[in-house]
């Protein structure tokens, strides 16, 4: 382990086999992947949440998160990206994988608009895109009912100029 | 006290010594031992909002009517302690979590149920059914208790 004591990161495409690991992260009352209650759902909703595009995160090796990126247009370069940590993971954890994702994303194909959202009461989400220094565009207001309450997400983005 | 998600592994907890329905589904001692137990399904899709209250049993919100934001509620239990507290989460989980505005049941009289605790959690007696349940070799009457969400 290196003096930053960030673990090596990997990734796989979800499949069966990180079933019950999957499964585990959804216990966490605040394991917002797709969903704003994640420990009351039902085993068939989340595996629902979990698509061709999701891949699990893992820290030397264990399960700590997922990820999505999907693309929002085809030829406009912007994709939107899904990233959720445990809660155990620390701050510099989110930052780390979210740089690494980043560079892996940007390696074969050109990224000029990276899309993330967070619902206004998703804390850690918050405090990570505001720790990464990602764009704020704003709030879209009373989306969603969390704990009787009534929520919106925020949006954020990073942006990279285009090549042309 | 706080309801959890549905797992393949709690499928024990869905059939039990409990009339159909019942809102508070208490197990019967008088059960028949060949008398094919009750059984709910398993949650597969959206007609049901089924979560499991740890070391007691299942609810089961169903008859969803996510427009009117209402549900029908049935919980049965294979251990009958801290029926108070689970009271108050079942109604706290449909206004809050689900965001529902009504929760009922059925309850029926001839069983005895504790409609004190029912009670202390907002629940009234709305209406009779006669005869609506057939129990013991007869029919018995039923009756409708509902919750109505005042915030």
């Amino acid at each position: 382990m290196t003096t930053t004591e960030l673990p090596h990161w990997s990734s796989r495409p979800y499949s069966d086999a990180d079933r019950d690991a999957v499964l585990a992260l959804f216990t966490e009352a605040d394991f917002f992947f797709r969903t704003g209650d994640p420990d009351t759902r039902p085993e068939w909703e989340i595996l629902e949440l979990l698509d061709e595009d999701t891949h699990v995160l893992l820290a030397d090796g264990e399960v700590v998160g997922l990820y999505a990126v999907e693309s929002e247009a085809n030829n406009a370069c912007h994709y939107s990206m899904q990233l959720r940590l445990r809660a155990s993971a620390p701050l510099r954890w989110w930052l780390a994988a979210f740089e690494e994702l980043v560079r892996a994303n940007r390696w074969r194909r050109e990224v000029v608009r990276l899309a993330l959202r967070f619902d206004e009461f998703d804390d850690r989400g918050l405090a990570f895109a505001r720790a990464a220094g990602l764009r704020a565009e704003g709030t879209l207001a009373a989306v969603t009912v969390h704990d009787g309450s009534r929520y919106g997400y925020v949006s954020f983005a990073r942006i990279w100029e285009p090549i042309s | 006290m706080r309801l959890r998600g549905y797992r393949r592994g709690d499928a024990h907890l869905l059939a039990g010594p409990w009339l159909p329905g019942e809102l508070l589904g208490l197990p019967m001692i008088d059960w028949p031992m060949l008398a094919e137990p009750t059984t709910v399904p398993a949650p597969t899709d959206p007609s049901q909002e089924l979560c499991i209250a740890s070391g007691l049993g299942f609810v089961r919100y169903t008859e969803l009517d996510w427009v009117h934001r209402r549900a029908r509620v049935e919980i049965g239990l294979h251990a009958l302690h801290s029926l108070d507290v689970l009271l108050k989460t079942v109604v706290a989980h449909g206004f809050l979590t689900l965001n529902l505005s009504r929760l009922y049941g059925w309850v029926t009289p001839v069983l005895d149920p504790p409609t004190g605790l029912l009670g202390d959690v907002g629940f009234q007696r709305e209406a009779t059914l006669p005869e609506s349940a057939w129990l013991d070799g007869r029919p018995v009457d039923r009756e409708i208790w509902g919750v109505v969400r005042n915030d």
